[in-house]
């Protein structure tokens, strides 16, 4: 059957009966979604309520006894200095883990996918893709360990390259000084990070039809013209996965700080989750870390609704743009 | 009775227009051939990036094959000065790597099909289906999964203790399971939500019911999707560390991170045995996602039936 | 009708976890007749495999016993133990850390048997000085802090403490002399500095300078000052001498140049590697490198317990070997420990320089039996050193000098101490600062534990 012929069988229904054929388009996919939701609610809805259950009291943890405080850890986190500069230093991570890399990343899937995979032919881009996402593969652990040699203030590499090559007198003390060490992290980040959105962002390009391209290249449109023409509009639906992905990790990060300063020097590199898992495991309060946990959970809810909003926008706007043309 | 016909003539009719188009895409690339210098300069920043991205990994190469003295005395960042494979023999013994190296795979395989399956379920409910509140649904996931691991582990611990998993592998695999479904179901609803209607409609027509049309039209086009997600959860399952760290107490039941990371004494750290366990930990996961990498640009994904 | 369902659902899952919560009161466990242990461990310091070594003895020892064995990782041991040693399938006795943060901690939580019976029964109390039975006893009722008057909930078969290791070569090659008095160090030092080396292999990340801290503080202290500041028998006055001294010092060492002020971001591998790579002469650090250094070395090295020290250095047991409550065998569980004390035992860690407390005067390699050499050898070529390592600490153990380490008051003084540290080395805060910081982190811990 083609296409025409679909289609006006498709308008011939439409105009017979539209609402029945929506709704009869539309059901009977209700249950597929019930594995899913019993698996949340059970591993990841019932533990979050019984979390903020436990932010409501004092507790050491174990088999040590509850004591109901009320919001009172709450209360507490409002006058908490390291508290606030833990959240203030997510804005750091949010920029290393979501922002860099998806510009970095739109830029180089683009320039793997319409230039190197066309004139070097796929096998050298998905090459490339493979090396970009290799620190992706690499746990966090092993990776500490590497860029603490890397950034290690007397034998680091970079120290290493900065006094050789550039003849550095003071070289940076990356990891110790606490204006610099938020940088050395994000270094790290960013460097995991790249081959992320990469890979995504190729895949979303196997999908847009070469045609657009070229007739884009016949009507003599550049490289940037086309990316910011095709390519942009084209992956939308993954630049805002990648997005919203992105940024939750970068709320979330907990490795990387735990591998490379454990949140110092002097507090300088402490995130939300490295501090509720501090007051978790290292101090046994166990409310209070709860209590961080819950506003850090809040938080996220929050940044997420909001790019879940504007995406939903941006695909209803698509939408009606489609039926009006 | 067997698969709609129509659907399929209409994804092969799709499948090998665009392998047409490949074809003429590679002809005309062949044709052309310009000398133009920007090309290898493109190329050389784009392998130039690739070796900086790679670079700490030939410091763990590198380090490797050290002795621990060679190590202490010439620091991290020069050559060995000798090949040793003491390292790795040593990690290969001391962590009894076959039975973590099969914890680590079953785990993470079983645990990134259970991901991908739930996600196509969830997102052909919600993506196509459009069933009521789905944009809450999906929202209620995604946030659930974003609450810092510290923030249910406390719960979790005691509820499958309480129903006997204490050190059992099958949490890890629900645990992981579930959290790496709620990205899935978030990535394959968003595209499936620009699903051709055509080919549903033309599936109900041919009288598909939903199952069929899952697997016969849905499934085939979002393969690729699929693939990917696959690639993902199975590298962060096989990484995973917070979870296996409290539920896997005992070298039976531990995975190769977990492994590596009993390694780490409290101040105690033989170097080269750790990078040289790092180093064949790493080959599995790399493998992997070399192998499966091929499936990722193969895009007969929805949108090219647009 | 699907309103039902989420309904049971939801009151299927609500009810699971108020079982599994209301589950963990305290109670006393049974104890099952069956002769089976089962034992967590971990490479720790003071010889990696020394533990295995040991079960293995124990195991050809008692063939009736079923041996089970957890091999587990310090991090894994440091971040769940309150969770994975309250399991119901928790191991009989485990390898745990030692101090009010972690042992009391779980003691107060009530996941650590009570093991003061066994102690008397078993005679622990004659085998152990009194300085480092402190150490194995908590107040589980008061926060878990660590007290002469607490319960025994751990067992402690070797000793730890701090001192200073030197680089004989590097001093002999600059016509240096060992220093043996504060003074002489403070001059070697300076000398150093004068010919263009650092002198200290150091880092600011883990413990070595909190560790070099506490020592300058404990050079001006009393005992009374290190009751009051470990167990909380009186209020810690921070404006007192041992803290005014021990911050100023530190802050003068690293102006001269003595202390590296790129150290603060480094950890301890970084500082052991730098010293056996022959880059600094002086390392003020723990006995758990006594190994390292004499293998990795490729020099001729000695050590001496750091000079002002004599009455109180810093220093403790090695890890304890806890019993959780939910064990189901804990008299074999004690008669382990009490192996582990056993002159068998302990004269293995004296040839491996892991100052132990019960080794026979006439301990040789020889006479150990064969389950627990060293398949290595590593120690063979060093029983001279290794001896003298013990008699040093010996002579503190006699001087009952043995003064604890500096992060053990509360939870929350490790990250506190080094971040305050890290403002002197990379001279962002003042002495002042610095001591500022520390006392508001030691009064907040104080008033966690409900003080």
């Amino acid at each position: 059957m083609s296409r025409t012929a679909t289609s006006a069988h498709n308008k011939r229904e439409r105009n017979a009966n539209e609402k029945i054929y929506e709704k009869r388009l539309r059901s009977g996919y209700g249950r597929y979604i019930i594995p899913g939701a019993i698996g949340t609610v059970v591993i990841l809805l019932i533990p979050f309520v019984a979390n903020i259950w436990i932010s409501l009291h004092n507790w050491r943890g174990g088999r040590s006894k509850m004591k109901f405080i009320g919001l009172d850890n709450y209360i507490k986190l409002i006058g908490d200095e390291k508290f606030w500069t833990s959240f203030s230093n997510s804005i750091y991570m949010i920029v290393a883990m979501a922002v860099i890399p998806l510009l970095i990343g739109l830029i180089l899937s683009a320039v793997l996918f319409d230039y190197i995979g066309r004139e070097f032919g796929g096998k050298t881009s998905s090459f490339l893709r493979a090396c970009y996402y290799i620190p992706q593969i690499l746990p966090v652990g092993v990776a500490g360990i590497l860029w603490n040699w890397i950034l290690n203030s007397q034998t680091g590499a970079i120290n290493r390259i900065l006094a050789g090559f550039f003849g550095v007198e003071k070289t940076p003390d990356w990891l110790g000084d606490p204006d610099l060490a938020i940088y050395a992290v994000m270094l790290m980040l960013i460097w995991s990070q790249i081959g992320y959105p990469v890979v995504i962002f190729m895949s979303a390009l196997g999908r847009v039809d070469p045609e657009l391209y070229e007739a884009a290249a016949l009507d003599g449109a550049g490289w940037w013209r086309r990316f910011t023409a095709i390519t942009l509009p084209q992956i939308k639906p993954e630049i805002f996965v990648v997005v919203l992905t992105c940024t939750v990790a970068a709320l979330k990060v907990f490795g990387p700080v735990y591998m490379l300063t454990k949140g110092g020097p002097q507090s300088s590199t402490l995130v939300p989750s490295y501090y509720s898992y501090i007051n978790f495991f290292g101090k046994s309060q166990i409310g209070y870390g709860a209590a961080i946990a819950s506003v850090l959970a809040i938080l996220i809810a929050i940044v997420a609704a909001v790019i879940m909003v504007f995406q939903n926008r941006s695909a209803a706007r698509e939408r009606e743009g489609a039926l009006n043309a | 009775m067997s698969m709609s016909s129509s659907v399929k003539n209409t994804i092969q009719g799709r499948m090998t227009a665009i392998e047409r188009k490949d074809q003429i895409k590679r002809e005309t690339a062949n044709r052309r051939k310009p000398m133009n210098p920007m090309r290898w300069v493109i190329l050389v920043a784009c392998v130039l990036l690739a070796l900086i991205i790679l670079s700490p990994l030939f410091l763990m190469v590198l380090n490797a094959f050290k002795t621990s003295t060679d190590y202490t005395q010439n620091g991290p960042l020069s050559l060995p000065s000798e090949l040793y494979f003491g390292g790795l023999v040593n990690f290969w013994k001391a962590t009894n790597f076959p039975i973590k190296f099969w914890n680590s795979l079953w785990i993470s395989v079983v645990s990134a099909l259970l991901s991908v399956g739930l996600s196509l379920f969830n997102a052909y409910a919600l993506g196509i289906g459009r069933v009521r509140g789905s944009a809450w649904i999906v929202a209620l996931f995604m946030i659930l999964t974003m609450l810092p691991g510290e923030g249910f582990i406390y719960p979790l611990f005691y509820m499958f203790n309480a129903v006997g998993m204490g050190n059992s592998q099958w949490t890890i695999v629900i645990i992981c399971g579930i959290i790496n479904m709620a990205f899935g179901t978030y990535l394959l609803s968003s595209v499936m939500s620009t699903f051709p209607k055509e080919l549903l409609e033309a599936a109900q027509i041919d009288g598909a019911g939903r199952w069929r049309t899952l697997w016969g039209v849905v499934f085939p086009i979002m393969k690729s999707n699929c693939a990917v997600l696959f690639i993902f959860f199975f590298i962060w399952t096989w990484n995973e560390f917070y979870f296996t760290l409290i539920f896997l107490t005992s070298g039976d039941t531990q995975t190769i991170p977990l492994a590596i990371a009993s390694l780490q004494g409290d101040r105690i750290m033989d170097v080269p045995t750790i990078n040289a366990g790092s180093l064949i930990s790493l080959v599995p996961a790399f493998l992997f996602f070399l192998v499966f990498q091929r499936t990722l640009t193969k895009g007969i994904t929805a949108g090219a039936v647009k | 009708m699907r309103k039902s369902i989420r309904t049971a659902i939801a009151a299927l899952s609500a009810s699971a976890l108020l079982a599994s919560l209301a589950a963990c009161g305290g109670s006393e466990t049974a104890q099952s007749e069956e002769k089976e242990l089962t034992i967590s461990w971990y490479y720790s310091s003071g010889g990696g495999d020394t533990w295995e070594r040991a079960i293995n003895l124990y195991k050809k020892q008692n063939p009736d016993i079923k041996i089970n064995e957890v091999h587990t990782s310090f991090p894994q041991m440091q971040k769940n133990a309150a969770l994975t040693l309250q399991a119901d399938d928790a191991p009989d006795v485990a390898l745990y850390n030692q101090g009010t943060s972690s042992v009391g901690n779980l003691a107060s939580q009530g996941i650590l048997a009570d093991l003061s019976e066994y102690a008397d029964q078993y005679g622990w109390t004659d085998i152990l000085p009194e300085s480092i039975q402190t150490v194995a006893k908590y107040k589980a009722d008061d926060g878990g802090i660590m007290s002469p008057e607490g319960q025994w909930y751990g067992v402690p078969v070797n000793g730890e403490f701090v001192l200073v290791y030197y680089n004989q070569d590097m001093f002999d090659a600059n016509g240096i002399e060992i220093p043996e008095t504060f003074e002489d160090l403070e001059n070697a030092m300076q000398q150093f500095v004068d010919k263009g080396i650092t002198p200290v292999a150091f880092e600011g990340n883990e413990t070595a300078s909190q560790h070099l801290w506490y020592q300058l503080a404990l050079s001006k202290a009393d005992r009374q000052w290190v009751n009051d500041y470990q167990s909380y028998e009186h209020d810690v006055d921070f404006s007192g001498e041992p803290f005014t001294y021990a911050a100023d010092k530190f802050s003068e060492w690293v102006q001269k140049g003595y202390l590296p002020d790129n150290s603060g971001g480094l950890v301890a591998e970084d500082m052991i590697t730098q010293f056996c790579a022959g880059e600094y002469p002086i390392m003020f650090s723990g006995s758990w490198w006594f190994g390292r250094v004499n293998q990795d070395g490729n020099f001729k090295s000695t050590f001496r317990a750091l000079p002002g020290n004599e009455n109180l250095n810093t220093g403790a047991t090695g890890k304890l070997w806890v019993v959780p409550e939910t064990s189901k065998h804990k008299d074999l569980a004690a008669d382990f420990l009490n192996f582990l004390l056993s002159e068998d035992v302990q004269n293995m860690l004296a040839t491996e320089a892991g100052l132990p407390f019960n080794a026979s005067d006439d301990y040789s390699l020889d006479a150990l039996p064969d389950e627990l050499r060293n398949p290595l050898k590593t120690f063979d070529e060093m029983q001279e050193s290794a001896k003298e390592f013990n008699d040093v600490f010996e002579q503190l153990l006699d001087n009952d000098a043995i003064a604890l380490y500096p992060d053990w008051p509360s939870a929350g003084m490790y990250d506190a101490l080094n971040s305050a540290l890290q403002g002197l080395i990379n001279g962002n805060s003042t002495p002042e600062q610095a001591t500022d910081e520390i006392k508001a982190a030691y009064e907040e811990g104080k008033s966690d534990l409900g003080l």
